[in-house]
């Protein structure tokens, strides 16, 4: 007691307690990250396949991997879905939030629905939009049958399907590009608007022109976000499409997951792992090296 | 160039702030004008209605006999430079030249305007510089370079220098009045410091709760303030005032502030109409004072010697009251008796409800 109440010994035990509660994201980054990271390296140079014991064979799974025209096909999938959507979720999202900026009437119920497939899951969006794009029950045929539009082989036919992915990705994620630069927008001095109104340009001009290029660090962060994001994709595809029909939708995740849990290569799924990481980083880094300097200049 | 008529101006913010309450105002062609008043006074809100960013509640406004009121910014071609000091993310080649750019100014003349605006603010070194990256004083040149590429109807200057260093306030203060000297431009200043005010304009509107006190040059506004609150806004200190009782006594009028009073006989056939209590106010400046007793002066005690700039300002008090003195040089300290007098010419005298009589 007497001892507690003494100043130093209360300091000593409370640096050892720190100290303590210092390792702990050591712990987690050794434990929980560098750990199964690098597992996953070491069991991308052995053939193990499910059942079997892993033998190592060089390099043998990454040639594998780069001699694999569905990894091809699976790459280049991805990189058009990824171009794809974010390209056309930038360009609605910040349409639309330049309409939000410019309504005042409506303007929290118009949020309120935009919120909602933010908040959705995934995988339930997949299986919602499968119903959606039904070719013979689907209402999204049902609707385009009364605009006089023949029935469209969503899910069926390779290229629809495609389509039917990116279509799932633009409803889901354009409103967070939306909500984003919304709120980047509200966020500007009103004297910037007021000053450009004087100077004599359109209110168009004014977003163009002085309030995109104020926010444009914003926008790398949510392009930045949103590509590495629609590369990952995953979870709506797989209860849509499962990455069919044949190998239509077939993004790198999606084949990374079907080497290992479908066929049980699970060697071989590692080298796919290690790839798709590898490509993240790369992109991370080029994104992160033009948008950079932006968050560093006052 | 244009002469700007506001005709009845109400501005209503919400249902009940009433920012600018019946203004009406001509500010001749070519004149550069102030509204001065403390924050809140309606003194931006009506810049702002000029300026079409606002539409007022109630009354009109004309440019040259054309009604505007219904006109946004962009056709009333009007240049503004606001307080809060506006740069496009662009360099300051680009910054200056968008209003040139959005008007479709053909490229050689839009070259030509923006050098010798970049050259006016002192700036043509910085024209392929990054406009952001600069501190607040150049800045504000470069906004300020952007309001003066084009001819304006007129200049509306929203407190430009308040964000401003003080070395580059002095700077541009003096280029400001250089450039109107020499464009002849009708420019409307909204300031809440005086000094800027005095110096720059030619006319000051001082405002306060929404209306328009008094229009006049400045020697006027200085010397014969309309009313108690011009009075003591106008000045540093401004005006001091002091509730008098109007009495007669053995032949002479006196203005009684029950601690000193003051003989106006002389004048004391314009204030008989106006009732026993008055009031009286006098600025430090013009108050005298010695350390050594005279006849006819008043003693106080001095209390408190303060340095204001070159001057000297004395806080002394006598009963109840407090009179201040602005003086050169002074042999009086703190604790020392005073006297002093107000002399006949530099009182002034208002109404009990603080309008100037004489």
């Amino acid at each position: 007691m007497v001892n507690r109440l003494r100043g130093d010994s209360m300091k000593i035990s409370f640096r050892k307690k720190m100290l303590f509660l210092s390792l702990l994201p050591l712990i987690y980054s050794y434990g929980l990250v560098i750990y199964p990271f690098a597992s996953l390296i070491y069991y991308s140079f052995f053939n193990y396949d499910i059942g079997g014991t892993p033998i190592f064979n060089a390099g043998a799974n990454y040639i594998q991997l780069f001699t694999d025209p569905l990894f091809y096909k699976s790459l280049q999938l991805t990189l058009s879905y990824t171009v794809l959507s974010v390209g056309i979720e930038f360009l609605l999202g910040i349409m639309l939030a330049y309409i939000l900026v410019h309504i005042l009437r409506g303007r929290s119920v118009a949020l309120s629905i935009l919120i909602l497939p933010l908040v959705m899951t995934p995988a339930v969006i997949g299986i919602i939009w499968r119903i959606l794009f039904d070719t013979a029950f689907g209402h999204v045929n049902f609707y385009l049958g009364l605009l006089g539009i023949p029935p469209l082989k969503w899910l069926i036919r390779p290229t629809e399907a495609f389509f039917s992915t990116v279509i799932v990705d633009i409803w889901q994620w354009t409103p967070f590009v939306t909500l984003v630069t919304f709120a980047g927008l509200t966020a500007l001095p009103v004297e910037l608007v007021e000053s450009a109104y004087i100077d004599g340009a359109s209110e168009f001009r004014t977003f163009k022109d002085i309030l995109l290029p104020r926010i444009r660090a914003l926008l790398y962060i949510i392009l930045f976000l949103r590509v590495v994001d629609a590369l990952k994709v995953f979870d709506a595809v797989y209860t849509m499409t499962g990455g069919g029909p044949g190998t239509a939708t077939n993004y790198l995740v999606l084949f990374n997951y079907l080497n290992v849990m479908t066929f049980y290569h699970i060697g071989y799924g590692c080298a796919i792992a290690v790839f798709i990481i590898l490509l993240m980083n790369l992109i991370i880094t080029l994104l992160l090296r033009r948008a950079g300097p932006l968050f560093f200049e006052v | 160039m244009a002469e700007i008529f506001l005709d009845n101006i109400t501005h209503v913010f919400g249902k009940k702030v009433k920012a600018v309450d019946n203004v009406t105002l001509r500010i001749e062609n070519g004149s550069l004008i102030s509204f001065l008043g403390p924050s809140g006074c309606g003194k931006t809100t009506t810049m702002r209605i000029i300026a079409g960013l606002l539409r007022p509640t109630t009354g009109r406004v004309y440019f040259d006999n054309v009604d505007v009121t219904e006109r946004s910014p962009q056709d009333r071609n009007v240049a503004m430079v606001f307080q809060f000091i506006v740069i496009y993310d662009k360099t300051v080649f680009e910054n200056i030249e968008f209003p040139l750019l959005v008007r479709k100014v053909p490229k050689e003349e839009r070259i030509k305007k923006v050098k010798r605006a970049a050259e006016l603010m002192g700036i043509s070194s910085l024209l392929n510089y990054p406009a952001r990256k600069l501190d607040p004083g150049t800045k504000q040149k470069v906004a300020l370079a952007r309001a003066f590429v084009r001819e304006p109807t007129v200049f509306l200057l929203d407190e430009p220098l308040t964000n401003v260093d003080p070395q580059t306030r002095l700077e541009l203060r003096k280029k400001i009045k250089e450039l109107q000297k020499d464009l002849h431009q009708t420019m409307i200043y909204v300031t809440h410091d005086q000094a800027e005010a005095l110096t720059l304009s030619e006319k000051i509107a001082v405002m306060n709760y929404g209306k328009i006190l008094q229009y006049d040059i400045p020697e006027v506004l200085y010397d014969k303030p309309k009313n108690t609150f011009v009075g003591w806004f106008i000045g540093n200190p401004g005006m001091q005032f002091f509730d008098v009782s109007f009495k007669r006594s053995n032949g002479t009028f006196l203005l009684d502030a029950g601690e000193f009073s003051v003989d106006v006989s002389s004048i004391s056939n314009h204030l008989i109409k106006y009732g026993d209590e008055l009031k009286l106010g006098i600025r430090p400046e013009n108050v005298q004072i010695s350390s050594q007793k005279k006849n006819g002066w008043f003693n106080a005690k001095c209390a408190v010697v303060e340095r204001i700039g070159d001057m000297y300002l004395l806080t002394l008090s006598k009963g109840r009251l407090e009179i201040k003195v602005k003086i050169k040089e002074t042999d009086i300290k703190e604790g020392d008796t005073a006297w002093i007098n107000f002399p006949l010419e530099k009182i002034r005298v208002y109404s009990k409800s603080g309008e100037l009589i004489i």
